[in-house]
């Protein structure tokens, strides 16, 4: 009697749709199912043939409307265990910028069930609805193998920087005859981080006063070779000691005295001619992307937190981090 | 002006999915191109071929695009409409219908551009496959028709298949375990559901057109050839042995009437019944007749005990209140020798009545006889060897008689079938001064070893005569049998010529002939069984059934039953489509025993975690078990991706001595 008011109150349109904890394994409590139009265009066929059958009193009238009742039962459940049993096995997402698309890679874990066709995933709309057969068609789907795990991808956009939870998605099919449309919501624990949209007017500020101006067209930062030190994540290619690392050295990176002299600093406040936080961080966001590309060493000054100058994808990663995070929780 | 909006078909209607549509529906169609005028099956193919060229892109269709071709196909669907309501005397029947739904479905598969409009010709292609049931029920087209329903359910498999995963014959496939599974339901259903005796609302009045089977007229010379045909007229269990086939008369229609061309009906035929003294062997039998449309039910001569629901007439017809349209079994007992000798002076005039100025060659020969005989016994004889003895030929393909058909018979031709010799005699009689009638029905059978039953079939019908001699009352004299006595004795076989028996003419051999003829009753038998138990499976049989499981049969408690019973019965289907379907892959299960032995030991291994990760951290935790540890990991991955069956024997004998 519970899953049944729990379906009811599930069912599209409710009010009780945001309920609590959607687990992450489709059991039969959790998967709801309900004849699409498709469907009911064929319940009307089935009635008005159950029809014609009692009024001619035809028997095998009779009998394919049976065959036509029963294989509609069938579909039911056919489409049911479509969903049925299948967990969620997984996912991530690499950061993004702000008005990019988050590909969200979600695996669909179906160790120990039976093939399963046409599963189509994607982020329940705030406002619950149908989908119409033509929606539904151009909609992506999966196949997921039997005893297998299969990855699918969700793409939703994102506008702003910061967390970006993949909150509900929805996992329908209506395999395999088209009558049903089975449903039900998973809550995966996942969130991609959104840096500020690179952008701004402003160029990159002058570096720092002691800069000299000798070093003209050399690449700065690359001068005097001054040691070697371990490798760090993010260290650039370029500066990995390949002859140590033939000679099974280990991976070391060459230090280079020069870069000390090409440090920027990138302060909010430089971009204070902005109008607003958010586009001061965009600005901020793309001198890192500019002084990372130009091969700069740059550290970021922002209220609260001060990364020091440093070079390096991880290094870009941790500023754009701390542009994306700033000012939330 | 608005210019019209181009509204593109959707993407997901593709060739493939069309296709497969269109060939359901074509073999869904077939068998209604036997009857159906051609041009209704020629311009659904055209339409529906139409719109698969368009995929080529050498036809425009006639979408929003072209609106000359929009406005074309919309006055296509009118001149459809109108044509099938003219052409079918103005009414919309079964016949107009069918015609209407073929082509207006070809219309559809032209035009359909959105995917709601897919699923509706799928389902009109269902409903489809229901009117063919209105023009026949045998196995064959049932079975035929499974197939369409089956094509039809895959092209919809195919249509949600949207990546295309799966085979032509992977949809056929899955297409036929989807009926598969649906069976059970499908028959409990069939037997259950409380059948209603009467229609909800009037039939169309072709509803029943095509029934073939006896006429209540007869009109010998008018025909040169019999409609002999193969279609059993019904078929019959005796209770206990059954008569020779000489004696096998099943009384029809009695013709009393004639204008000299046409023998009908006579009017006295419908008062009262007159008693009927029975005497021998009485003879119990059930017979299942096929439906004829007409009033009448044929028995054994003489009933003596008739069918539930009829009742007899004077001149010993049996009716029944309507129509016979749905095949009916009833049973009926019926004496050999019976006799009848009630007088009734109406009936016999009118057993006298000659049509005015017609056979005088007739009335003048009958005349002669009466002269020279004694009783009216030896005028019968008279008439029955003069059958005999002048040329007379018993021939289904006689010739046509333009005169007197009478006279040209007796004097001239002298060559025809049952029907001649029936009304001459009864002629000769009539002129004779002898009270007679002609009698129509069936004579003889032929016995189904395998089923068990006696086949009377279209071609064992037969005319004969039945005089009035004054104390022994009607007898029935069968003039035909002097002429061809192997007609009687031992079926029409016997006479028909080769090519009736539908049997390639090479087969003189006897003993392909008995394998024939013992396939012929395997299928007939076959075919009874299905006439019975699903064609002839009704109200009746239904109460009957109820009752003997020991149910009041009423509508609640037919309800009640139906209801429960479908649901018990879907609920098992449901529990055993949802029940664990794979068998965990043994490596696997193998290696989740391992990885549970290690869990307990506080060594989970995480969700993303490759058996490698978790081998490496798990030997680094138990670093006591390091090797096999490793040693298992190393087994699983190549039991499970290598498919190496001795690895996977050591795998599941390492996990059962691995001690975490």
């Amino acid at each position: 009697m519970r899953a049944l008011a729990d379906f009811w109150a599930r069912m599209p349109g409710s009010p009780a749709t945001d309920a609590a904890v959607e687990p992450l394994t489709l059991d039969r409590r959790h998967v709801y199912i309900f004849p699409n139009r498709a469907g009911r265009l064929y319940a009307l066929m089935l009635g008005v043939v159950l029809l014609g059958a009692i009024n001619y009193n035809n028997s095998l009238g009779y009998g394919f409307t049976f065959l036509y009742a029963s294989l509609y039962v069938v579909a039911l459940l056919h489409t049911y265990r479509n969903l049925v049993g299948l967990r969620y096995g997984g996912g991530r997402c690499a950061p993004i910028f702000a008005g990019d698309i988050a590909s969200f890679s979600l695996s669909l874990d179906n160790r120990g069930g039976p093939p399963r066709y046409a599963v189509a995933l994607k982020p329940a709309p705030d406002a619950q609805r149908w989908y119409t057969e033509d929606e539904q068609a151009a909609l992506t789907s999966v196949d997921v193998p039997a005893d297998d795990t299969t990855a699918v991808r969700i793409d939703i956009s994102a506008a702003r920087r910061g967390w970006l939870p993949l909150n509900r998605v929805e996992i329908q099919t209506r395999f395999p005859l088209g009558l049903f449309t089975a449903w039900s919501y998973w809550r995966p624990p996942l969130r991609v981080l959104v840096y500020p949209r690179p952008a701004g007017p402003l160029a990159l500020p002058a570096s720092g006063a002691e800069s000299d101006s000798e070093e003209g067209g050399r690449q700065p930062g690359t001068d005097d070779f001054a040691g070697f030190r371990d490798y760090r994540l993010g260290d650039s290619p370029r500066h990995i000691a390949w002859k140590a690392l033939a000679r099974e050295q280990g991976l070391h990176v060459k230090r280079f005295a020069g870069g000390r002299t090409d440090e920027v600093i990138l302060r909010l406040a430089d971009a204070a001619l902005l109008p607003d936080l958010e586009q001061r961080l965009s600005q901020l966001c793309k001198w890192v992307l500019m002084a990372e590309a130009a091969g700069l060493s740059y550290g970021l000054e922002l209220p609260g937190k001060s990364i020091p100058a440093g070079q390096g994808t991880a290094h870009r990663e941790q500023c754009l981090r701390a542009l994306a995070l700033f000012g939330q929780p | 002006m608005k210019p019209p909006r181009a509204s593109p078909s959707s993407p997901a209607l593709t060739l493939e999915r069309i296709a497969w549509l269109v060939a359901a529906l074509l073999v869904i169609i077939l068998p209604h191109a036997l009857r159906q005028p051609p041009w209704v099956i020629t311009v659904f193919l055209a339409l529906a071929g139409w719109r698969i060229l368009g995929f080529t892109g050498r036809l425009p269709l006639p979408d929003a695009q072209h609106p000359p071709l929009a406005l074309l196909k919309q006055a296509l669907g009118l001149l459809i409409f109108v044509v099938v309501y003219l052409g079918n005397d103005r009414t919309l029947g079964r016949d107009a219908g069918v015609s209407l739904l073929i082509m207006l479905l070809g219309l559809k598969v032209l035009e359909m551009q959105r995917v709601r409009e897919y699923y509706l010709v799928a389902m009109l292609g269902y409903f489809l496959v229901i009117t063919h049931f209105f023009y026949s029920q045998t196995l064959l087209l049932a079975c035929y028709l499974l197939g369409g329903v089956m094509l039809l359910t895959a092209s919809l498999i195919g249509f949600q298949d949207a990546r295309r995963a799966l085979p032509a014959l992977g949809r056929l496939s899955l297409a036929s375990r989807l009926m598969a599974n649906a069976l059970p339901l499908m028959v409990l259903m069939f037997f259950l559901f409380p059948r209603a005796a009467g229609p909800l609302w009037s039939l169309p009045k072709d509803a029943h057109a095509g029934l073939s089977g006896l006429s209540e007229e007869m009109s010998p010379g008018l025909i040169s050839q019999l409609g002999l045909n193969d279609n059993p007229a019904f078929r019959v269990e005796f209770k206990g042995p059954a008569p020779a086939p000489s004696e096998l008369y099943w009384r029809g229609p009695v013709l009393a009437r004639s204008n000299g061309q046409t023998w009908s009906r006579g009017v006295t035929g419908d008062l009262a019944p007159p008693p009927i003294q029975g005497h021998g062997a009485r003879y119990e039998y059930t017979i299942t007749l096929e439906p004829h449309n007409q009033r009448w039910l044929f028995v054994l001569e003489q009933p003596s005990a008739l069918p539930a629901g009829s009742r007899l007439t004077r001149d010993l017809r049996v009716l029944v209140p309507n129509p016979v349209v749905q095949r009916l079994r009833y049973t009926a007992q019926s004496y050999l020798r019976s006799v009848v000798t009630d007088f009734n002076p109406r009936e016999i005039a009118e057993a006298l009545e000659l049509p005015r100025g017609f056979h005088p060659r007739a009335i003048e020969l009958a005349r002669q006889w009466r002269g020279q005989s004694q009783a009216p016994i030896d005028v019968v004889r008279r008439a029955l060897e003069y059958f005999r003895s002048e040329p007379f030929y018993y021939t289904l393909t006689p010739p046509l008689l333009q005169g007197d058909s009478v006279d040209e018979f007796l004097f001239d031709t002298r060559r025809g079938f049952c029907e001649h010799y029936a009304a001459a005699f009864t002629i000769l009689m009539r002129a004779a001064g002898i009270p007679a009638r002609v009698v129509t029905g069936y004579q003889g059978g032929e016995y189904n070893a395998i089923g068990g039953y006696l086949i009377v079939r279209q071609r064992d019908a037969h005319a004969w005569s039945e005089v009035w001699l004054g104390d022994r009352g009607w007898v029935r004299v069968d003039p035909t049998a002097a002429v061809a006595p192997n007609r009687i004795e031992r079926g029409i076989d016997q006479v028909l010529p080769e090519p009736i028996l539908d049997m390639p003419f090479e087969l003189h051999n006897v003993a392909v002939r008995q394998v024939l003829k013992q396939f012929h009753d395997v299928w007939d038998t076959v075919n009874n069984r299905w006439n019975q138990w699903v064609l002839g499976y009704n109200a009746r049989r239904q109460t009957e059934l109820m009752s003997q499981f020991g149910f009041e049969p009423n509508l609640g408690n037919l309800a009640l039953t139906f209801v429960i019973a479908t649901s018990a019965l879907a609920f098992c289907t449901a529990l055993w489509l949802l029940r664990r379907q794979t068998r965990p892959d043994p490596a696997r299960a193998a290696y989740d025993r391992f990885c549970a032995k290690l869990a307990r030991r506080g060594v989970r291994r995480a969700r993303h975690e490759g058996p490698q990760d978790y081998a490496r951290r798990a030997a680094v935790a138990r670093p006591r078990q390091a090797g096999s540890i490793l040693r298992i990991s190393d087994l699983y991955m190549q039991a499970r991706y290598a498919g190496d069956q001795r690895a996977l024997r050591n795998l599941q004998q390492a996990v059962r001595s691995f001690r975490a």
